[in-house]
């Protein structure tokens, strides 16, 4: 049996939560074994421009084999403006105007959805719902068609282009219990074969004490922030709700940004900004802190989140984000704060109580190991896949 | 870990009064949160504020102040004075069109904030005499024995053309019944805990309300459906909305079950707790046959379930025969059978 992944980028530079997820799956899928896997994909590397970067054609990364086309075109420089206007309203678009915003924001490559077509994989899957490959190819590949929609509550999803793409699909995979909520609020999909999946997370062990020593943390305790520091991701108003948490709260307590910075915190004794760190600091990092703080309003996941969770520490989570409150609901292994006061008060808390600080973090660490491991999404992953080719199969008998 | 520690329900709920707490003393000064929520609502989710009127309209107030003092900060030389001579020599028009803008936005969400008021009182009011919603969170998570019927079941959904949903499925039995039979069958059931047993042995079950996962199905999706527990504690105005919903969302030619209670037997059967807390009443199944009918569902056949009598003496005892005929005259007229299965088909 074979399954192939259709992404609009793939590539071990490649940094996207959705492409992440596919190659990671991938990978992991070609390791065990049980099924084969290949991907199809443009050349692209950066989602703003789709621009052709990697060659074209046939290569294998991480034992992966991956088929890469050209585009006919990237994003077209009047995209945004376009974009601007017709989501200001989306459901009172067209359905034209949804397919021209389609192919504004690329990559427009019909190479790809040929040769999704013409794949001998049977089970075709594409990732993420948002793109040209999915919105044209999807409804292109029958009852071998599935999609990892990794859908958001945000406006293009509410374009008129989607509906006929979500009820495409012959089965859905979702990361989040909330995300099938979503995609069942808007679209009639409950009696598609689905699947909450999640993403898998590798555990490995670092050294906290060397994580302090290379990061310069010395012995103060502190709360930490793994991933792109960016405003987008909630960090600044982490940072300036921290900030004046300590003018209410002086103390030794540190937060400490680890990941690329693309908005950059001030200067401040309280705040240290690590930039990147390689993987053994990071876990030594999460291990060593008081709690990881997810500010993202926005996640459909938050491997980071699972990740803390397996090093020991318990989660802080932004109580407007469905995936990451809900993953602290059905753990047990966080809190979360939809206000300045809560968020002092989840603080307090953290810092005040070491039992607290253990009951969460055995609870989040006992869901990680439970649902996130490879072996546990791996195994219900291969099971969706059967009955997706056993419905295939039956559908061709039928007829 | 101490057994006595707080649930995490408990801690939030801690949390919940201490935040109150301070607001109320002024601990919590409002331009702080205000200024800092702020900054975390800029990027949350399109919806993330939809299912709760009162963050919404906070929201709203936040945004309805216009501001125009024009961030003036540049990091090319003398730019910075520009923007600031601009600012201070258009303050005269853009205050006046500001001060009408959030003059119009202060106004509506006053308007807002008292039809909410409104409808908050009205909602207040309809919850006193409306029955409650059943969300199965009041329910013992007990998996309901349908064995008598897997057989009528199985026979009538084999050979679907499409899925089959089972809505309340349960711990599942009735789907591995079918799913052992070839049929490509999936449940629903409100009850987390016996959904987690049903998707442990294997089964495609769901935490799904009945009703609202109907809801979501694609018209004519289904390929069969069999309607068990919801049908005997919905209120009446919900039982017609699953009958119209079923006739929507089956295919045409698609077979239905629908597994009831009879009215006569509910208390005697149905747990305590159960009974009392549900929201309505179980029908007749000649009401049902009624309602499906009405739906346009055609070849309507209701088989009833089996009589559990009073115990029988051995035939051996003396006058065996006429005690026996007695007791079964007597558990016919006192028990009658439990539960009933409607089968129909959706018409073409």
């Amino acid at each position: 049996m074979k399954v192939a992944f259709v992404v609009p980028r793939y590539g071990v530079e490649v940094t996207g939560g959705a492409e992440n997820a596919a190659r990671m799956l991938a990978e992991h899928l070609v390791a065990e074994g049980v099924w084969d896997a290949e991907v199809i994909t443009t050349c692209a590397q950066d989602a703003m421009t789709w621009e052709d970067v990697y060659q074209p054609g046939p290569e294998v990364v991480n034992g992966v084999p991956v088929h890469r086309f050209r585009s006919k075109a990237g994003r077209d420089p009047g995209f945004h403006p376009y974009s601007g206007r017709l989501l200001t309203s989306p459901s009172q678009a067209t359905v034209e105007e949804a397919d021209t915003w389609i192919d504004l924001q690329g990559p427009l490559c019909p190479d790809v959805v040929d040769a999704a077509v013409a794949s001998d994989a049977d089970v075709v899957a594409f990732y993420p719902y948002l793109y040209y490959p999915t919105v044209r190819g999807l409804p292109l590949v029958g009852a071998r068609g599935i999609m990892h929609a990794a859908a958001h509550d945000e406006a293009p999803i509410r374009l008129p282009v989607f509906p006929s793409v979500f009820t495409t699909a012959a089965g859905l995979v979702f990361h989040t219990y909330g995300e099938r909520a979503l995609v069942q609020r808007l679209f009639p999909v409950a009696d598609r074969p689905q699947i909450v999946l999640g993403l898998g997370v590798d555990q490995r062990h670092g050294d906290p004490t060397d994580a302090r020593t290379a990061l310069g943390i010395g012995d103060r305790p502190y709360l930490c922030c793994v991933g792109r520091v960016d405003e987008q991701k909630g960090c600044v108003a982490l940072w300036r709700s921290f900030l004046a948490y300590k003018e209410r709260r002086p103390g030794p307590l540190a937060l400490v940004f680890a990941g690329q910075v693309v908005d950059r915190p001030p200067d401040h004794p309280d705040l240290i900004v690590t930039g990147p760190v390689d993987e053994d600091t990071k876990w030594g990092l999460m291990a060593g802190s008081l709690g990881h703080v997810s500010p993202s309003a926005m996640e459909s996941f938050s491997i980071v989140m699972i990740e803390a969770w397996m090093a020991g520490v318990p989660a802080v989570v932004n109580g407007r984000c469905d995936a990451t409150v809900e993953h602290c609901v059905r753990s047990g292994g966080g809190l979360w704060f939809s206000s300045y006061g809560e968020l002092e008060a989840v603080i307090d808390r953290l810092v005040g109580d070491a039992a607290l600080r253990a009951r969460l973090a055995a609870a989040g660490r006992h869901y990680a190991d439970a649902n996130f491991s490879w072996p546990v999404i791996l195994a219900r992953y291969r099971r969706f896949l059967d009955g997706v080719v056993a419905r295939a199969v039956g559908r061709r008998g039928a007829t | 870990m101490s057994d006595t520690a707080p649930s995490l329900d408990q801690v939030r709920r801690e949390i919940d009064e201490e935040v109150r707490a301070k607001r109320a003393s002024g601990a919590l000064p409002p331009s702080l949160e205000r200024e800092l929520d702020l900054a975390f609502d800029k990027f949350a989710p399109v919806g993330a504020l939809d299912n709760d009127f009162g963050e919404a309209l906070k929201a709203a107030d936040r945004a309805a102040f216009v501001n125009v003092a024009v961030p003036t900060a540049s990091s090319k030389p003398g730019v910075s004075f520009v923007k600031r001579l601009l600012r201070k020599a258009m303050a005269w028009y853009l205050n006046y069109l500001a001060q009408q803008v959030t003059a119009f936005g202060s106004a509506t969400v006053r308007a807002l904030r008292a039809l909410g008021e409104r409808l908050g009182a009205i909602e207040a009011q309809i919850g006193e005499v409306r029955p409650a919603v059943d969300d199965g969170s009041e329910r013992p998570p007990v998996a309901p024995d349908l064995s008598e019927w897997v057989e009528l079941v199985v026979a009538r959904m084999n050979g679907a053309r499409g899925r089959v949903l089972h809505a309340e499925c349960g711990d599942g039995a009735m789907l591995r019944a079918l799913t052992a039979a070839g049929v490509d069958a999936y449940g629903v059931d409100p009850r987390g805990p016996l959904v987690d047993g049903a998707v442990a042995a294997g089964g495609d079950a769901w935490p799904d309300d009945p009703l609202a996962h109907l809801g979501a199905v694609a018209d004519h999706g289904l390929g069969g459906l069999i309607l068990s527990g919801c049908v005997d504690r919905l209120s009446l105005a919900r039982q017609r909305s699953l009958v119209e919903l079923a006739a929507r969302k089956l295919a045409g030619g698609a077979p239905l079950v629908l597994i009831g209670t009879d009215p006569r037997a509910w208390e005697r059967v149905t747990p305590a707790l159960e009974a009392d807390l549900a929201p309505g009443r179980p029908l007749h199944s000649a009401t049902w046959q009624h309602l499906l009918e009405r739906a346009g569902f055609a070849g309507v056949a209701v088989t009833d379930g089996r009589v559990e009598g009073l115990e029988r003496v051995p035939d051996s005892a003396a006058g065996a025969a006429v005690i026996n005929a007695n007791l079964d005259k007597l558990g016919q007229a006192l028990f009658g059978p439990a539960t009933f299965a409607v089968a129909a088909v959706r018409s073409t």
